[in-house]
């Protein structure tokens, strides 16, 4: 009986220990869920992952395809500058050449990118509805800025593709038609954040009511609605520039332009009063570079220490340097600058020391935007590159001019394929390394935490000239154009001293000025309006962009072309096609992923 | 078990350590393929290192639906069942045995000399139309090589050739003014990588019985060190078999081992390890510089096709890597086990199995200044980690018989399993002592506040499974047999709806040689017709794939708010789209056959269809950018089937002075995609590789998975008529036919004159038409021979190797003839300056994959009894003796990876080496 017992308990215990009901209930581990950021802090999260988005560097995405900057699709594609560096057949080159195919990779990089940005706004809205512990003022404002942020990345999609779909936050199929225009939802994005944001911000970077009114005006500009655009920027436009406007950056200061041009390309005056928004590149910060502009880090001089790729990217062109020759008067000449080139070293050995830069007169914001031979590169001299290079010390030292472009003494990778420029905008300077650059500057990643301007007051300024030459006073146009150019004129120009053989000379003669004389032909205004445009603007990724608003882009790229392939073998042979070239293709997988019932919800542009 | 099983492929890893990969019956899914190994009643998914396989007493591959679906979703690619050694009833026995001895590489690839490729690289010029001068090979007719090579740090090289003043010697700098003396005979790489290797095992078996109960201990220790230059493993072990019958109707039991082990090989199977570095280093450069340093590559071009310096000096890497590399796995894994009886065929047993791995790992990064990127900071990095895994099965189970006719035994269970693991990491920059006692987190000096916390790292995984099922076996007059099997399988790795999955399996026997009309077929001994269907469920994804993850990654999350420049705000942001709709994947599988044994069971034959069905596989299929930039969902899409046959034969000779037996054994089977989506047009494309992303394998609807896709190969344009005669081709302009003289000709499928990603098509199979297998086993008085011989026909591999070693511009030897105009029947096309795109993914990779190979040989005798041992053993045997095929790789047989690159033969695999062992085996 005993043992009967022993048995029965045995098999009790065997059989019938139980196991917890929620055994398969399991958290992902190492990550939250949605449901976890759906309160006041978990929204503020989500917020800062969205605007992170604005850098354009995302989980899959490349460094130059889908940096916020835009250089790929924006510069190297308008007659500003080349891909440089050399022939790698990397789809920059592809892009340059207009040679792109619906399945060229940058494409799918790049909109992968600007579509996680819209899918994060989305996030963040979903977050903010569910949350329990705000107040529908706080619910109100933090919707207000992820659409703000869901506005810019839908406008970043809008300019690159025209057609393409457009995903809120009520999106649960992904299959998304792209035959509606979009331009209302873009605004009614931007509408609710100018709405709902504040002015003054806690945190600088954030985007602001005002900064929201000036990318209304920018659809606008590029939906070519002058008379909206015009009633809107008077309304922006702070007295001090003739306008009836508020506007003000984000921690209240109102627009104006800064004392010096190349305060908007320096760490060190950021988030100045020029600035509407900006994107927040920044290093040493934890993130492992995230944050910093890789995007732009191959576009920097060659050689040890400024770069780690050697590859020296975005490379002005001729033709735009040439664009900065001025006349006697200090004004720029938009119908002769290219008929000949200013003198280059694009054929000079790096050992000619009787080479001299060109000595006509140049407006000063050439040097501050483009690097070349015989000119102070910000202020990178020989004491920063390594002590014991012989080379420099043996004739540049002390003296911070730029070697030039020889391969075997200077700063470029290869002439014949790039030409013999560099970029300098949002490069940082000698003395900043490790500041705005990675601490590891001696390895390989070297991004800069120099911020971009996705819109500054300048550009604003410049939106309103060309409203009023189309809608308005010439006179008005006239004078805003000015306020940009009297800047130039009287802020800090790049330091002029030059080591040639047998003494110092000038590096430049630089002469700007303003228009005196009144405006009187709509069509000259015009070119004048978007000439300045290219001169104050340039290598900042808006160009192509403009071009194709205006609708000039095919006859402006196919004339820059025709002269520019007798100075450049690899635009031999490269055209743009009208009708086609104005957008870029729809990457061909969305296209197919985009089925539904056989037939695709996503239309190729014309083309392709 | 290769060719020793029919349907079963292993794959030889290669190095120390490194575990074989095992495939039977073909692919059965897209993700881990991996079989279940079942240890004394421990699962474990996948082989393992830590196993000691001298333990083995019996292996068993289940392969039959009716036996897999016993163990649910960890055995739907097949069941492998290994019962270690347990006592034998009598007094303690004690047995030594023990092997050593070497191996070597088989083969050695050659190489071009320095001259020859200088010679190449002039034919290169002249195609380019470039002059012949160039700043290593100097100007002229002829290449001259160069003396001397000085690195200096961002700066080309300073070239001195023969002839010119020495370099003074007196600047050397390990720093910034290496000096190299070129290798003008050409540096061996392989043979300063390759090199005779050694193993040795040791194993002590103490192991004996009593009626109440039963014991084994064993000791092991094993040393292999492989034939790459500082590859080894380790291995420590103990293993401890006991089970005690304190009642008669109670038992308990238990089998326990802990294995430790240090060392490992290499990064296999790659394009881009210690194998692969050396195919691409010029011979030119000398292994050490003129101060005995290792020679770098830093300051020398990367890319510069004259001189292909290569990556950093491979000899460096090993050295360095594994010297400076330490720490151990460990594996602590086994089951205890109570079962009680109390009635007679019922027995109720509780089973707890547990595997428990922590692993800890130290390494020291000096700095190397001859290498590129090299850090300016030393570094030492630190951590380790554990998974355990337990599952704890109930049972209950009744056998019984009503009368003699039936035969009943069934059974119900219910398990539950879960598995954790952890891992950290951590690294610490600039120590200013390296010695090894100093080697610790503590003793870097951290250059900045931020650097640390980019130096942590840490996860963890929690899986759970449970399972109700049951079995019921019935036998009618031991004549006609029926089996079923059900079960209810739970997973946290799927959403509330589609949680659990069931699976059944039936089977059915007829065993026709107790039927009494076959009594007069009297040298038929035995004959069973056997057919089966089952099914199991498959999980093999990783978790927490059922919701949206978000991450707060800093490198694509945070972000300076504040415009610092230097702090970031965190933030959180979609890292993983979840897919609450996930379920179970389903195998299916369908098997009829028969055994037969005939003249008083000397000869035996199987043979087996069967038809493997895969549905619902779960997968991850392209997906769109508009959801995010995260990564992509897993899915239940894609359906294959592998339908095949096996057959085995074997014959046994009576016992003779000379006697013998042998097996042989061939399957074949056919892969075909059945489904992928609704849109029929769909497929899935493998990796790529290369510069150009070059995709080589595609499953597509009526073909079998990752098959082979590219461009078909016509030839070489020969004249520029030719070439004005083809569609135009990437790279070539047709206005100047002379651009695509040389290159590779491709077809133009679609007829649209041009040549693009249209124009590609399915150009190979990589899955073998049959496999199959020869065991012989010879006995003459004590001698023993042992003989097998495997065989692959019909695969086809894409020779990827080819595209970095015999090619225009590689290094290995035949890479120089390439096509010019006076060597025009040259079957690699011109080395010129070029936008062609000649390398592309086409037929002139695909290979036949065909081989034989003898692949071991023993030779064993048997001392006569003698008094002071039970038995003594020696033997000699070799592995890799010889090997048949047309393949112009280093080796068909590739390890055949996963299916994105499947059949692809990357180049960077450890080498098959010839072994040669001497053993011997004391009992006591």
């Amino acid at each position: 009986m005993k043992s009967l017992l022993i048995k029965i308990t045995c098999l009790y215990l065997i059989l019938f220990s139980a196991c917890k009901k929620d055994f398969l209930d399991v958290d992902p581990q190492g990550v939250v869920t949605e449901d976890v950021l759906s309160n006041k802090n978990g929204v503020i999260q989500l917020l800062v992952a969205t605007y992170h988005d604005v850098t354009g560097l995302t989980i899959h995405s490349g460094w130059w395809s889908t940096s916020g900057t835009n250089w790929i699709y924006g510069d190297i594609t308008s007659g500003d500058c080349y891909r440089g560096g050399t022939n790698d057949n990397n789809d920059g080159i592809v892009i340059e050449q207009f040679r792109e195919t619906p399945t060229t990779a940058f494409f799918q990089d790049k909109w992968n990118s600007v579509y996680d940005g819209v899918s994060r706004s989305n996030a963040v809205i979903r977050a903010a509805q569910k949350a329990t512990d705000m107040t529908d003022a706080e619910k109100t404002e933090a919707i207000a800025e992820a659409r703000f942020l869901r506005g810019h990345f839908h406008f970043e999609a809008k300019k690159m593709w025209n057609h393409v779909p457009y995903i809120d936050e009520t999106v649960t199929d992904f299959k998304v038609s792209n035959e509606p225009d979009i331009w209302p939802d873009i605004i009614a994005d931007f509408r609710f954040a100018f709405d709902n944001l504040p002015v003054k911000q806690d945190l600088k970077g954030k985007a602001n009511k005002w900064a929201a009114g000036c990318y209304i005006a920018k659809c606008y500009m590029f939906m070519n609605d002058y008379n909206s655009a015009k009633a809107l920027l008077d309304s922006i436009i702070p007295a001090a520039y003739g306008g009836n406007g508020n506007g003000a950056n984000s921690q209240g200061i109102p627009y104006a332009l800064n004392a010096n041009f190349d305060d908007n390309f320096n760490g060190a005056t950021e988030n100045n009063a020029e600035q509407v928004f900006q994107i927040q590149f920044s290093a040493n910060d934890g993130s492992n570079g995230g944050n910093e502009n890789i995007g732009e880090s191959a576009n920097t001089p060659a050689f040890w220490p400024i770069s780690s790729f050697y590859t020296t990217w975005k490379q002005p062109s001729f033709n735009f340097v040439n664009a900065f020759k001025t006349d006697g008067n200090g004004l720029p000449m938009p119908d002769d600058f290219n008929n000949e080139n200013m003198t280059n070293d694009q054929d000079v050995a790096g050992d000619d020391y009787t080479y001299y830069p060109y000595q006509g007169l140049v407006d000063p914001r050439l040097d501050w935007t483009v690097g070349r031979r015989g000119v102070p590169y910000l202020n990178w001299t020989s004491e920063y590159l390594d002590p014991d290079y012989t080379q420099y010390n043996n004739y540049w030292v002390g003296y911070p001019s730029n070697p030039g472009s020889d391969p075997n003494f200077g700063w470029i990778n290869d002439r014949s394929f790039g030409g013999p420029y560099n970029p300098v905008k949002n490069n940082y300077r000698a003395d900043q390394v490790g500041i705005y650059g990675d601490y590891y500057a001696q390895g390989y990643l070297m991004g800069s935490a120099v911020n971009y301007s996705i819109i500054r007051f300048a550009d604003v300024l410049l939106w309103a000239a060309e409203c009023e030459v189309e809608t308005g006073s010439l006179d008005r146009a006239r004078t805003l154009v000015n306020y940009v150019r009297a800047r130039a004129r009287d802020g800090l120009y790049v330091p002029v001293s030059y080591d040639y053989i047998g003494g110092y000379y000038p590096s430049a003669n630089y002469y700007v000025d303003i228009y005196y004389d009144p405006w009187t032909d709509k069509d000259e205004a015009r070119k004048a309006v978007r000439f300045e445009r290219r001169l104050e603007l340039g290598l900042e990724g808006h160009r192509f962009f403009d071009l194709v608003r205006w609708g000039i882009a095919a006859d402006y790229i196919n004339n820059y072309l025709s002269i520019e392939k007798t100075r450049m073998a690899h635009l031999n042979g490269v055209s743009f096609t009208a009708g086609k070239n104005e957008y870029f293709p729809i990457p061909q997988r969305e296209i197919d992923l985009s089925n539904s019932n056989g037939a695709p919800l996503l239309q190729q542009n014309p083309g392709y | 078990m290769q060719g020793r099983v029919a349907s079963v492929t292993v794959n030889d890893q290669g190095g120390p350590g490194n575990t074989a990969v095992v495939r039977i019956r073909g692919f059965g899914t897209l993700g881990d393929n991996d079989p279940l190994y079942v240890i004394d009643g421990v699962q474990m998914r996948g082989s393992n290192n830590l196993i000691n396989t001298n333990d083995i007493e019996t292996i068993t591959v289940l392969k039959d639906p009716s036996t897999t679906a016993l163990y649910g979703a960890q055995g739907s690619n097949g069941v492998i069942v290994i019962t270690t050694k347990s006592g034998k009833i009598g007094a303690p026995k004690l047995e030594y045995t023990m092997y050593m001895g070497t191996q070597r590489a088989i083969k050695y690839p050659s190489m071009l000399t320095p001259q020859e490729y200088a010679d190449a690289y002039w034919n290169y010029k002249r195609n380019s139309g470039e002059p012949l001068s160039d700043a290593y090979y100097g100007t002229g007719d002829q290449p001259i090589l160069p003396e001397y090579l000085i690195e200096t740090t961002g700066n080309n090289p300073i070239i001195i050739h023969p002839g010119e003043p020495d370099p003074d010697f007196s600047l050397y700098n390990l720093n910034n003014y290496r000096i190299l003396k070129t290798n003008q005979q050409g540096t061996g790489w392989f043979d300063e990588i390759f090199q005779p290797g050694f193993t040795q095992n040791h194993q002590l078996i103490l192991s004996g019985a009593t009626d109440k109960s039963n014991y084994a201990l064993s000791l092991n220790y094993y040393d292999d060190r492989g034939v790459i230059l500082k590859t080894y493993f380790r291995r420590y072990s103990i293993r401890v078999n006991t089970e005690f019958k304190p009642k008669t109707w109670l038992r308990v039991g238990e089998n326990l081992e802990f294995s430790y082990s240090e060392g490992g090989g290499i990064a296999n199977h790659s394009n881009n390890n210690v194998v692969t570095d050396l195919y691409q280093r010029t011979p030119l450069l000398p292994v050490y510089d003129i101060a005995g340093n290792y020679s770098g590559p830093d300051g020398l071009p990367i890319g510069n096709i004259a001189l292909q310096a290569g990556g950093n000096n491979p000899v460096l890497g090993q050295v360095n890597g594994r010297e400076n590399s330490h720490g151990f796995n460990s594996g602590l894994f086994g089951t205890a086990y109570i079962d009680v009886e109390p009635v007679k065929g019922l027995i109720a047993e509780s089973k707890i199995g547990v595997q428990l791995y922590p692993y800890q790992y130290h390494y020291f990064q000096d700095t190397f200044p001859q290498n590129i990127y090299s850090s300016a900071y030393n570094s030492f990095s630190e951590g380790g980690g554990y998974s355990l895994d337990w599952r704890w099965t109930n049972k209950l189970s009744y056998d019984f018989n009503i009368n003699t006719m039936h035969k009943i035994s069934a059974f119900v269970a219910y398990e539950a399993r879960r598995y954790t693991s952890r891992f950290n990491g951590a690294t610490t920059p600039n120590l200013p002592y390296t010695l090894i006692s100093y080697q610790y987190l503590s003793s870097g000096v951290p250059i900045d506040s931020i650097s640390l916390v980019n130096m942590v790292s840490g996860g963890g995984d929690i899986q759970t499974n449970v399972s109700i099922f049951g079995n019921i076996n019935y036998s009618l007059l031991d004549r006609y047999l029926f089996s079923f099997v059900l079960r209810h399988d739970g997973s946290s790795k799927f959403g509330q709806f589609n949680r659990y999955g069931t699976f059944p399996s039936v089977s059915a026997g007829w065993r026709i040689t107790s039927e009494k009309f076959m009594d007069n077929l009297s040298w038929l001994t035995d004959l069973k017709i056997k057919a089966a269907y089952g099914s199991n469920g498959n999980d093999a994804i990783p978790s927490g794939l059922i919701v949206n993850q978000y991450s707060s990654d800093t490198y694509t999350s945070s972000y300076d708010l504040g415009g610092n420049n230097n702090a970031a705000s965190t933030g959180f942001g979609l890292y993983q789209i979840g897919n609450p709709y996930l379920e179970w994947e389903v195998n299916k599988t369908t098997n009829i056959g028969f055994d037969a044994a005939m003249f008083k069971s000397r000869f035996t034959v199987s043979f087996n269809w069967f038809n493997r069905i895969t549905d619902h596989l779960l997968y991850t299929p392209p997906f769109t950018g508009l959801q995010g930039d995260a990564l992509a969902p897993y899915q239940n899409v894609l359906k294959f089937s592998n339908k095949g046959v096996e057959l085995e034969l074997g014959y046994a000779s009576a016992k003779r002075t000379v006697s013998y037996d042998m097996n042989f054994n061939i399957s074949t089977y056919r892969n075909k995609v059945l489904y992928i989506s609704k849109d029929t047009s769909a497929f899935i494309d493998g990796d790529g590789y290369g510069s150009t992303h070059v995709i080589t394998n595609r499953s597509k609807v009526g073909m079998p998975v990752a098959s082979f896709y590219g461009y078909i190969q016509e030839g070489i344009f020969q004249t520029t008529k030719e070439v004005e005669d083809h569609a135009t081709e990437t790279g070539i302009d047709k206005s100047n036919p002379e651009t695509g003289l040389g290159h590779f000709k491709f077809k133009d499928i679609n007829n649209d004159g041009v040549i693009n990603e249209q124009d590609r098509t399915f150009i190979g199979n990589p899955h073998p038409e049959f496999t199959f297998g020869y065991n012989l086993n010879l006995y003459y008085k004590n001698f023993d021979l042992n003989l097998f011989i495997e065989g692959v026909s019909g695969n086809k591999i894409f020779n990827y190797w080819r595209a970095f070693t015999r090619w225009p511009g590689a290094l290995g030897a035949g890479s120089d003839d390439t096509w010019r105009e006076d060597n025009a029947s040259a079957k690699l096309p011109t080395w010129e300056s070029t936008g062609a795109n000649d390398a592309a993914a086409s037929t002139f990779f695909i290979e036949d994959g065909s081989y034989v190979r003898l692949k071991s040989v023993q030779l064993g005798y048997t001392f006569p009894t003698l008094k002071a041992f039970s038995k003594l053993r020696i033997y000699a045997q070799a592995f890799n003796i010889a090997t048949f095929t047309k393949y112009s790789g280093i080796d068909p047989e590739i390890t055949t990876g996963s299916p994105g690159n499947y059949g692809v033969d990357l180049g960077g695999n450890y080498p098959i080496a010839f072994k040669l062992l001497f053993g011997v085996n004391i009992g006591l």
